[in-house]
């Protein structure tokens, strides 16, 4: 089959001839792959790895590199193991929770004991976490995949278009970071960044009824976008080099001055970070959605502890994630109109790393959401 | 009346005439102290204050009171007089005082410029402990309880049982406030598991508050081994960190914690950067880490991938509402926290004459000799010469 694979540091080729995964155990389930997202994991990946695709991430591995990259996958199930769940049936429609972790372990019946974070049920902190794509095994950016049963998710084409269902895994990282931020629909957020993952996380807090969102973005063409979806935008530039003015121009557009109750770091740099405690008001919470490179911050305890604020961090998603994200479409508290202005580009799987990977690479900000596709029409 | 008072940094005396604090307002009480403990902040304000008082010349920002002042926020009394609209006390009343003087108390002073200034947002919401002009009695917002004599609003005023707490006792009870008031702000359920960085008085109230709400694993964190020795005549577990490094220190206390992965919780209650290191690292999945100390404008380095991958939370907390005291005084009254080990926090107690020599220089230069040294105004504590 066709495959987009991960060779090394900077080594990653399309390969028409990859081999085709099969079935191997009797609770899996193989999947046509529909779309698949890339993301800036995968472009770390490249310039910067190999970071998931390393021995601490392939304690689980179900397969040895190489292997075909992409988890931000959809697809139609093509064919069913002896032993898979009786709801789950050929042809269906389906999203794929790409995580490998000790759960795994369990169904592939491998000796080794499971991680203290497992044990306690928590697999998206699972020491050795991997995904399809990163490091576990084969991911979607080819023709098919092969994942255990309890990572496909169905849906239903009515609640949401195929073309934007790929969307689904980082709707779920943000519908993850909203959920451990215990947010209220009377809560006041601050998202800062309007990047995919920024995007996606007005979506999620929409989806949880948040009304009152600000959106901070430096880059204009991405602040237009964030207006398509109802919310203020605001542009950080003119005060970036002065926290104290930055933080003063925030607290003004937060309710009655005195901060927000939910900052969300989108970006990942040391400004946001900075800002998502400063722009806080007391009891407020300061989530991290952002992936971050082990770089260090600095935190002043004691700002923290005169406002009691709270700063925390979101870490990938569970399956209950995806669900509540697939629930919220049918609900209608997802506009699939808002995550198709996400999608800016698709290309053809045979031109997803020129046209996908280096694009993103070498015109970082021109693209939100690259969707790779291995359909014969797109 | 007797008081040991403010004037400025590395300036605080003992008064034998100093003006009696009077009933103005008629929610006011006029409580006689029996006991008042003196702490950290106290210290601080003597060695680089002021810092709860404003700045020398000015006045607080809710009260507009100048100092001299009466220092004292850790009071026990008994309620001697009450202003005429006050019905939920009576004389002889043995009473703790909630000390903050906040938004909220700006209608008892109507002469502060500041009298009509809307609610700050904290207030707003009913967070007072974090009221952006927050004030304490006895550090800044009144005169406090290291004295004969104080007036407070009635409703700060919190009855107890003396034949269930003795009023040296009683003494401990807003600082142990102050520690339920972490406890509760970190979300803490019963059963969990805490990890205690610190076992000065502020580390011990914190044993106290959660023993009061029923925690599972206790261990605290010492260097020193007097105070380790105390902490386990309450019957937790104890660790000793000298001459290890934080990576050393955190992987003995996660294999100290229930699951061999970590805490539940953490409550710092040093304030230096391995405490605040140790405090997050050694935390289990979801856990949370709370700053109780008080720190310096001091920065700490935070890598924010180690608290994602654990989805840990770091808070701190600041003071205590009213609630604190009531449902201390309830833990006191029910057991759930045992008077006899609050008592072993009491090293010593002195009159109040003695109060600068025997209080503040005697913490500030023998800090390892005690916990709480108790200032009373009371003729049994005073030295025959």
């Amino acid at each position: 089959m066709r495959a987009i694979v991960y060779h090394g540091n900077k080594d990653v080729r399309y390969d028409p001839q990859y081999p085709e995964p099969t079935i191997n155990h009797p609770k899996e389930v193989k999947i046509k792959i529909d779309y698949c997202g890339i993301c800036c994991s995968d472009l770390d990946e490249y310039r910067d790895g190999p970071i998931f695709f390393s021995p601490d991430h392939q304690a689980i591995s179900r397969k040895p590199f190489p292997q075909a990259m992409g988890h931000e996958m959809c697809g139609e199930i093509v064919e069913l193991g002896s032993a898979v769940n009786a709801n789950l049936k050929v042809g269906q429609k389906v999203v794929v929770e790409s995580t490998g972790t000790c759960l795994d372990r369990e169904y592939l019946e491998l000796p080794e004991k499971k991680c203290l974070s497992c044990v306690q049920g928590a697999y998206n902190h699972c020491d050795h976490i991997g995904f399809y794509g990163l490091g576990f095994s084969d991911g979607g950016f080819a023709d098919f995949c092969v994942v255990g049963e309890h990572h496909v998710i169905p849906y239903s084409e009515e609640d949401l278009p195929v073309e934007i269902a790929a969307l689904t895994e980082p709707l779920a990282v943000s519908w993850h970071g909203v959920r451990v931020s215990n947010v209220t629909k009377d809560d006041s957020a601050l998202v800062l960044g309007a990047g995919s993952i920024g995007l996606t996380t007005i979506i999620a807090l929409k989806g949880h009824g948040v009304r009152n969102i600000i959106v901070s973005e430096p880059k204009e063409s991405r602040r237009a976008l964030a207006e398509k979806f109802h919310v203020q935008v605001f542009d950080p530039t003119p005060f970036n080099h002065d926290e104290k003015s930055l933080t003063k121009e925030l607290l003004k557009l937060s309710p009655l001055g005195w901060g927000f109750s939910r900052i969300f770091d989108c970006s990942g740099k040391k400004e946001t970070f900075d800002i998502s405690l400063s722009a806080l008001k007391t009891t407020g919470i300061a989530t991290n959605v952002a992936f971050w490179a082990h770089n260090k911050q600095t935190v002043f305890p004691m700002d923290l502890t005169l406002h009691e604020k709270n700063l925390t961090s979101s870490s990938c998603y569970v399956r209950e994630d995806f669900e509540e994200v697939i629930q919220a479409y049918r609900d209608g508290l997802i506009d699939p109109e808002e995550v198709r202005q996400i999608v800016t580009k698709v290309v053809a799987l045979k031109d997803g790393f020129e046209e996908g990977f280096l694009q993103l690479i070498n015109h970082k900000g021109k693209h939100i959401k690259v969707l790779v596709s291995p359909l014969p029409k797109i | 009346m007797k008081a040991i008072v403010y004037h400025d940094r590395e300036d605080v005396r003992y008064h034998s005439d100093f003006p009696e604090p009077q009933i103005v307002r008629p929610d006011d009480v006029k409580i006689k102290v029996h006991y008042c403990g003196i702490c950290g902040s106290d210290l601080k304000e003597y060695l680089d204050g002021p810092i709860f008082f404003s700045k020398k010349g000015t006045n607080n920002e809710v009260s507009n009171l100048p100092y001299p002042q009466c220092m004292g926020h850790e009071i026990s009394g008994e309620v001697y007089e009450v202003g005429s609209e006050v019905d939920n006390l009576q004389i002889g009343d043995k009473v703790v005082v909630e000390v903050t003087g906040t938004c909220f108390d700006r209608y008892r002073f109507p002469e502060s410029p500041n009298f009509n200034k809307p609610k700050c947002g904290s207030c707003l919401e009913g967070h007072y402990n974090a009221c952006a002009y927050l004030g304490l009695t006895g550090l800044g917002f009144t005169n406090g309880g290291c004295s004969e004599y104080l007036v407070t609003a009635a409703s700060k005023a919190i009855k107890f049982q003396e034949d269930i707490i003795p009023m040296d006792v009683a003494a401990v009870i807003q600082p142990i406030a102050v520690s339920w008031h972490a406890v509760r702000v970190s979300h803490f359920q019963e059963g969990q598991s805490a990890l205690i960085l610190g076992g000065g008085p502020i580390g011990l109230t914190t044993i106290f508050a959660l023993k009061g709400n029923k925690a599972g694993k206790i261990v605290v964190s010492e260097p020193a081994l007097a105070r380790r020795q105390l902490a386990e005549k309450l019957g937790v577990t104890v660790f000793d960190p000298t001459g290890k490094s934080v990576d050393e220190c955190v992987e003995e206390l996660r294999k100290l914690s229930p699951n061999g992965y970590g805490f539940n919780h953490s409550y710092d209650c040093s304030g230096v950067p391995a405490t605040f290191q140790t405090s997050l690292r050694a935390l289990n999945i979801r856990g949370t880490a709370t700053n109780v100390a008080v720190w310096a404008h001091k920065s700490v380095p935070y890598f924010p991938m180690e608290a994602t991958w654990a989805e840990k939370i770091i808070t701190g907390s600041i003071c205590f509402v009213k609630d604190d005291f009531i449902d201390v005084v309830n833990a006191l009254h029910e057991g759930t926290i045992p008077v006899d080990e609050v008592k072993l926090l009491i090293t010593s107690k002195i009159h109040l004459e003695d109060g600068v020599e025997k209080g503040f220089l005697e913490l500030i230069h023998h800090k390892e000799k005690h916990i709480k040294i108790l200032f009373s105004p009371k003729e049994e504590y005073r030295v025959k010469k």
